[in-house]
């Protein structure tokens, strides 16, 4: 039950003017019905329909150089990084130290956009189309890096910072281990950064993180088990400091209907309930998991007005958002049927 | 006694005085803080959405009638109280 | 509003879109689905042709940085039609290939810059680009260091050469096995190395010459095409709004099946129309597709049920145009609902009585009047002008009531002091000697007012407001007046809400919720009369409180309860808080006082010298006066400005629109399907 807690004077002022910004900035969002329009429309139209709201800069100015589904994917990766070097842009002290810490996940994509870019030997302007420079590392460094010619090179040029021993695991053959390694120094850093230094705003800051690997382990969890795969790799994919880290992990490699069973009762029971037991697609799983956190962000900065909550829960529905525009286009150029594309949406 | 000198000793037209400043000055003070987190936050929604404008004035003046009932108070103070113009 | 319900079968869809577009009078409500009979209609064929020339002229709007103006001249459709293949491919690709030079033409500039600016500090040394790199066997660090590294270098490795100019700048060869040894030893130096560019040769003071000349000749081929693309925005900003107008309205046709709910082989469209307009609507869209489409009103009852449902009927706002300005005051707030009363006029009425009152100066309102009319020529959006016509309207009752007050530029003693040269003024233009200046009242004429207060202390006699004191008992009126204005204001909102409930049918929200407050709020002013006038004993004290006494019964018998009650603090104070009005219209004849005497009472006596105490100032404290009065009453307007705009505001929207306005969550505006045409000729 949430206590009543007396706030320390004068300090979730400094959330006020972002959440505000945030809140508003969430009503400007596509409209859930939307994605249902859009699956009947063609990807032009969509096109003509995003151009018509906050993506327009973006659009406008690549329209020129691409068309039909790059271009929505390109200006939506585009946006998305505007939009949270705007957060950025537009807050001070604490809530920006939080803000960036959590949006450091984008300096992990970059290197992992990078690292597999250049280990399947893609061109610098590939690659480039794909960063989304909305975390600590800028363009211009991000450039750089493209640049090089290897992932060796890559790796090198992270010589003296956290990401160098992660990177080092690189055996020249898988990504797979340095990505999961990437990951893992993430929400290690995460905690460590804002567990030992902050008290209110960043324990709310871990306590969404933390339910996020948990949902991030489930999907794993989901994939893996149903492919049957040995419980000792499924431990070493799950990655740590969630809430259920023990209770997860004891559930690798059980059996699929055994591993569903063991679910019943957790808090995100009820988004998956009436899918799992169908035997569904994992995509249609995995979509509501996401949906649930996404309200789980919102709902409990309903307890948290003032914080850093509802500025997560704006940065995760962005996204939500940019990667079902995504899904769709990719759906539509790759003529899936719109079943198919709406069980990958999310909606929250 | 003390009652005397306050009120023969003129004293008390000065401690009306400084009773009615207090309760304008107080009552601002009080104003001023309950505005601030809603000001910030009605200047971060009205960045985003302008037709916010009027819904945001609202929200931000509510407090605004502390000041009101401080300077009543003060108004009666000194109007209906002290020979002071 | 009604309820209409269009239906048809697929082949007169096309005419039916272009009827309703032409009509403008359909509000379409958006079929979201939910029955198994139909879907969701699909856009027409040619949506997707539309939608990419839309795309590819925006684009270019934006590398024209068209955003939008007021039309210069209009175009017919064939014109549009004529010119839009122009537009989009010839002047278009023009304008993309223009723009793309100029992109590329910064970008190299960019780049040369930083090349300079890298290669400024080593600019003394003396040794050609090209030497600098690209040995097989010898490894170069070219750059800056903190301080001198031959003899470190040497240390490390024998056999080297360094190359050094000023303090700073750097090129240091060594043998490949050594480098690592040497870039050790230079890191301890503070070494930066400087990335220098491979594709120049010469002397590096030669590169950087070059380069900027190269900048220079880039920004001279910049301009010409910066100047053609300004040539090319001139030339057909209106023509490629129009087209742009013209292509909207065309995916707005070709979209429109989707807002249809549809089967195989029919469509139906559901919306909203002013009823009166209904029989307009039907036989147009008859005699269009030949009476091949079923038109058909609701009933209220099915309507009513659609509302319950959770469907918004559209308001159509429509005001005299008096009023229309204050539209904008309304919609900042929340769109009407359909059966709720527009405020619009009321805000009408008061608004600009509250602002003049606040205001009160014959010399600011005029200001005022003069700089509105000024400003409404340059802005001319639909916004601006209802902006700038309340505050004109306003700035009417303003002159009024500083007549009344008798400000002009603050109390009127300051003219009596240029005119008569009254010696002591104060506040409110109250003077010592009041029988020689201003308005008398004559003794009591506030009459029983002057018993409130204390009697027999010290050297009071009982009667606390002696009449001399004009400035005590203009206040003391102005807080009457003041809530006044409050019973009457949030009167007329508590009689609306009454009225809104009842609309709605909701009995007891509007006789155990609305009324209570109305009785509460009047008797209480009217209780608060009697005590002034007769003290307790006066007959409208106990009558006042024996109706507040039923008004907080029935509102604890209202739909909140007890908790009906709580509210009365509140009640309380939506009636104080119109002493604002008083209260801010004082502090600004405050500072207007107080320029007055800051500038004939302080600093022009004072430059004058002691001879220039009495009125006779030299020229250079009149200057020096007179532009301390203007800034100090510059200022005070500007501050003057904006509270009487901004209280009066506050005291509609807290004070009277939550008696009865938006109390279900705000209407949507009626918007009927079609388009305002501004560049195309109809």
């Amino acid at each position: 039950m949430p206590v009543l807690r007396l706030p320390k004077f004068g300090d979730p002022v400094k959330y006020a003017y972002i959440t505000g910004r945030v809140r508003a900035k969430k009503t400007k969002l596509v409209p859930h019905d939307m994605y249902q329009r859009m699956l009947s429309m063609d990807i032009a139209e969509i096109t003509r329909y995003l151009e018509e709201t906050q993506y327009k800069d973006e659009i406008d100015e690549m329209a020129k150089d691409y068309s039909g589904a790059d271009l929505v994917e390109y200006a939506t990766f585009a946006n998305l990084a505007k939009t949270y070097r705007g957060l950025l842009d537009v807050t001070i002290d604490e809530p920006k130290f939080l803000v960036l810490e959590y949006l450091r996940r984008w300096d992990v994509w970059n290197i992992k956009t990078i690292l597999r870019g250049k280990f399947h030997g893609s061109s610098d302007e590939e690659i480039m189309k794909y960063l989304v420079p909305a975390g600590e590392l800028d363009l211009e460094f991000l450039e750089g890096l493209a640049k090089k010619d290897t992932v060796e090179e890559v790796i090198q040029a992270f010589d003296g910072t956290d990401y160098y021993v992660a990177l080092t695991q690189y055996d020249g053959h898988m990504l797979s281990s340095v990505e999961n390694a990437l990951d893992k120094l993430y929400y290690f850093r995460m905690e460590r950064a804002v567990g030992g230094t902050l008290s209110v705003g960043g324990g709310l800051l871990l306590k969404y993180v933390r339910k996020e690997i948990d949902i991030k382990n489930v999907i794993t969890l989901f994939r893996m088990n149903k492919a049957g795969i040995d419980a000792s790799i499924i431990q070493e994919n799950l990655i740590d400091g969630g809430k259920l880290g023990d209770d997860l992990s004891r559930m690798a490699g059980q059996s699929y209907d055994e591993f569903v069973r063991g679910l019943e009762g957790y808090p995100f029971w009820s988004a998956i309930s009436d899918v799992v037991t169908k035997g569904d697609e994992i995509s249609r799983i995995e979509a509501r998991l996401k949906a649930y956190l996404v309200r789980y962000a919102w709902a409990i900065s309903n307890y948290h007005p003032l914080s850093i909550l509802p500025v997560l829960g704006y940065i995760v529905s962005k996204d939500t958002e940019v990667s079902n525009i995504r899904k769709i286009v990719r759906g539509k150029e790759a003529d899936l049927p719109a079943e198919l594309i709406e069980e990958q949406v999310v909606v929250a | 006694m003390v009652v005397d000198i306050i009120v023969d000793g003129g004293m008390l037209y000065g401690l009306i005085a400084v009773g009615a400043g207090l309760a304008t000055g107080l009552a601002g003070i009080g104003a001023g803080v309950g505005e601030q987190g809603i000001g910030a936050a009605v200047v971060g929604v009205v960045a985003e959405e302008p037709g916010f404008l009027g819904k945001g004035l609202f929200l931000m003046l509510l407090p605004e009638t502390l000041i009101i009932f401080g300077l009543a108070v003060s108004l009666i103070l000194m109007f209906a109280w002290t020979p002071f113009v | 509003m009604s309820r209409v319900v269009v239906a048809g079968s697929k082949n007169v869809i096309e005419p039916v879109i272009e009827n309703l577009h032409e009509q403008n009078l359909l509000h379409i409500v958006n079929y979201s689905g939910g029955d198994n009979a139909f879907a969701m209609g699909k856009s027409l064929e040619r949506a997707h042709e539309i939608s990419e020339q839309l795309i590819k002229l925006r684009s270019i709007e934006r590398y024209l940085g068209i955003t939008g103006k007021i039309p210069d001249r209009e175009f017919t459709e064939s014109e549009v039609v004529s010119q839009m293949s122009d537009i989009l491919d010839v002047i278009g690709a023009d304008v993309v290939t223009t723009y793309e030079r100029i992109a590329e033409i910064e970008n190299d500039v960019k780049v040369k810059q930083d090349q300079i600016s890298a290669m400024k500090p080593l600019s003394a040394l003396p040794i050609p680009l090209e030497l600098l790199s690209g040995y097989e066997s010898l490894a170069t660090f070219v750059g800056t260091v903190d301080s001198p590294v031959e003899s470190d270098v040497s240390g490390v490795s024998p056999s080297n050469e360094v190359f050094s100019a000023g303090d700073h700048a750097v090129a240091v060869f060594v043998p490949v096995d050594k480098a690592s040894a040497v870039s050790g030893v230079l890191a301890e130096h503070g070494f930066v190395e400087t990335s220098l560019p491979k594709d120049i040769s010469g002397s590096i003071s030669g590169a950087i010459t070059t380069l900027e000349s190269d900048i220079k000749s880039l920004g001279s081929e910049k301009e010409p095409l910066q100047k053609k693309l300004d040539g090319l925005k001139a030339q057909h900003e209106d023509a490629i709004l129009a087209v742009d107008e013209y292509l909207s309205i065309k995916a707005q046709k070709a979209e429109a099946p989707m807002q249809f709910a549809s089967t195989e082989n029919a469509f139906v469209v559901d919306g909203w129309v002013p009823t009166d307009q209904f029989d307009t609507l039907e036989r147009e869209i008859e005699s269009a597709t030949g009476g091949r489409v079923q038109v058909e009103m609701l009933n209220e009852g099915e309507a009513d049920e659609l509302v319950e449902a959770g469907e918004d009927v559209p308001t159509k706002i429509d005001n005299p145009s008096v009023v229309r300005p204050y539209e904008l005051v309304t919609r900042l707030f929340a769109t009407p609902e359909y059966k709720e009363y527009d405020p619009s006029l009321l805000i009408f009425i008061f608004f600009p009585i509250m602002f003049g009152l606040i205001l009160g100066d014959v010399a600011y309102g005029l200001i005022t009047m003069v700089v509105m009319f000024m400003l409404r020529r340059k802005f001319r959006t639909p916004g601006w002008t209802s902006l700038i016509n309340i505050v004109i309207i306003a700035s009417v009752w303003s002159i009024i009531f500083g007549i009344l007050f008798g400000e002009i530029f603050g109390p009127m003693g300051l003219w009596d002091y240029i005119f008569s040269g009254a010696h002591y003024v104060g506040l409110l233009g109250t003077v010592a000697q009041p029988h020689l200046v201003g308005v008398d009242f004559g003794v009591g004429f506030y009459g029983p007012l002057g018993r409130i207060g204390p009697s027999g202390i010290g050297s009071f006699d009982g009667a606390m407001f002696p009449m001399y004191r004009l400035a005590t008992a203009s206040v003391l009126v102005l807080i009457g007046v003041s809530l006044f204005i409050a019973v009457l204001h949030t009167g007329i909102g508590s009689i609306l809400g009454v009225k809104t409930e009842l609309a709605y049918g909701e009995k007891r929200h509007a006789y155990y919720e609305r009324l209570p407050v109305l009785l509460f709020q009047v008797f209480f002013a009217i209780g608060l009369l009697g005590l002034i006038v007769g003290g307790l004993t006066n007959p409208l004290v106990p009558l006042s409180a024996l109706v507040i006494l039923v008004s907080i019964v029935m509102m604890v018998k209202g739909p909140e309860g007890v908790m009906g009650a709580t509210h009365i603090p509140f009640f309380v104070s939506n009636l104080i808080s119109y002493l604002r009005l008083l209260a801010i219209g004082l502090a600004s004849v405050g500072v207007a006082f107080a320029a007055n005497k800051l500038a004939f009472y302080v600093v022009m006596p004072m430059l004058s010298g002691p001879e220039g105490a009495h009125g006779a100032f030299t020229t250079m404290a009149i200057v020096i006066g007179v532009v301390v009065l203007i800034m100090v009453h510059f200022i005070n307007l500007l501050l003057g400005l904006l509270s009487p705009f901004m209280h009066p505001l506050r005291l509609h929207y807290v004070e009277m629109f939550t008696k009865f306005y938006s109390q279900h969550g705000g209407g949507i505006e009626y918007a009927p399907f079609g388009h305002v045409r501004r560049f195309l000729r109809g």
